[in-house]
């Protein structure tokens, strides 16, 4: 996909319905490969803060997705003045990770948790991957880059994407911020991520140029 | 006598952006409530722009209700329907719309500038009068998340406090989950300009 932006910054915000996201849940509860263990992929903030206690955590390899920033987010990591990119899985490449397994124990209320935090206005297809980890490959649901999205922006090239993360500001902080967090998260797991990190690295560049920053 | 046309410059300025939402989210036909219209600038401008809808306006002020009805009887707009006197801390307000065929209730730039009665006694008066599929829509400055989208939006809710302890800007998460409780629920919010919002809710349920 060469073109970007697929669509421009949005100029409003929709939310998905209770029925909408619980639907959802439902649907993708069903299509599970394997109903007996549920595990979630955590790309990005899952990484640093899955918000349930796994019952168990291994680094995790998904050899068919990989990471991008590549919806636009114009509440929490940005804002209509300023919009920020989301991070999402994008089909093709590979994407080191971190694998959670969601206990059986309270498990309805984790995903409505889940739910409410990933899919409030719908920008990802929860989707069922396999991921390779140390001890075997594990199903793992993965949150997929909507799109047919309004918010879906496209691959950026590594500078565009520096340049508008940059400069975007939301609700719960700064867009870079949460790219400097994840870098912290992946050396954390020693994950080698050197796409992620070289974005940060222009990120860094970019900052010098932000008078808010 | 006709009272001096009273000033209300924010509508003059904003009803265009208004009116574009408007046009995207309004069905073709029906009435559509405004609540405060004040100065009647909003009502008369969409009652032109959007002839097949009826517009009701309406107000607390008795004086501004009269210069309204002034204005409806001068417009030629027969659209453009006698407005009525209605009062947001008035918890039993709805009793006094007798209209039928009621799709809309709108405002513009009350909720931050009265006690917060008013937007919950609109959310559940509108809530009374509306069939399945009706749009409430509110526009003006609001907290999202807790935090403001400009400095002027931060001052002026300081600014407003000070004023009246009982106004200033709404948290917009507050005031979805508000119209949830009523029986709406959120269908879209609208970046619009100098740093305002439109939020719109659907009336839930089937007719």
């Amino acid at each position: 996909m060469s073109e970007f932006p697929v669509n421009p910054p949005p100029t409003s915000f929709i939310e998905w319905s209770d029925e909408q996201r619980n639907e959802n849940l439902r649907d993708t509860l069903a299509a599970s490969p394997d109903p007996d263990q549920l595990w979630v992929f955590g790309a990005g903030s899952i990484i640093w803060d899955p918000r349930f206690d796994p019952v168990e955590t291994r680094a995790a390899r998904l050899p068919t997705h990989k990471r991008a920033f590549s919806f636009w987010t114009i509440r929490s990591r940005g804002s209509f003045e300023r919009p920020g990119l989301g991070l999402a899985l994008e089909p093709g490449g590979e994407c080191v990770g971190v694998a959670f397994r969601v206990p059986d124990e309270g498990r309805e209320d984790i995903l409505d948790a889940l739910w409410r935090r990933e899919m409030a206005g719908g920008v990802y297809v929860p989707t069922w991957i396999e991921a390779e980890t140390d001890q075997g490959p594990v199903p793992t649901l993965g949150f997929v880059a909507n799109r047919a999205h309004r918010n879906y922006a496209g691959l950026a090239p590594l500078e565009e994407a520096a340049r508008i993360i940059a400069h975007a500001r939301g609700t719960r902080g700064t867009c870079h911020e949460y790219v400097a967090l994840l870098v912290e998260a992946l050396d954390l797991h020693d994950l080698h991520d050197p796409e992620t990190r070289e974005l940060h690295a222009r990120i860094l560049v970019h900052l010098e140029d932000v008078d808010d920053a | 006598m006709t009272p001096d046309r009273p000033m209300f410059a924010a509508a003059d300025r904003n009803k265009d952006a208004i009116l574009d939402v408007l046009r995207r989210i309004l069905p073709e036909s029906g009435i559509v409530l405004e609540i405060a219209s004040g100065g009647g600038q909003h009502a008369v401008h969409f009652a032109r722009e959007m002839p097949n809808l009826g517009w009701l306006p309406s107000d607390t002020d008795a004086e501004l209700v009269g210069y309204l009805e002034g204005l409806a009887a001068q417009s030629g707009q027969a659209n453009l329907l006698s407005p009525l006197h209605l009062d947001m801390l008035d918890a039993a307000w709805s009793g006094n719309v007798t209209h039928e065929g009621l799709t809309a209730v709108i405002n513009a730039n009350m909720i931050h500038i009265s006690p917060w009665q008013t937007c919950l006694n609109l959310l559940s008066g509108a809530a009374e009068l509306l069939p399945a599929g009706g749009l409430v829509s509110l526009y003006g400055p609001f907290v999202v998340d807790g935090t403001y989208s400009s400095d002027g939006n931060r001052e002026f809710d300081i600014s407003l406090r000070a004023q009246n302890p009982d106004w200033g800007l709404r948290e917009l998460n507050t005031v979805c989950e508000v119209a949830e409780a009523a029986g709406f629920g959120h269908v879209e919010t609208f970046e619009m300009p100098v740093n305002n919002l439109t939020v719109v809710f659907r009336r839930n349920g089937t007719n």
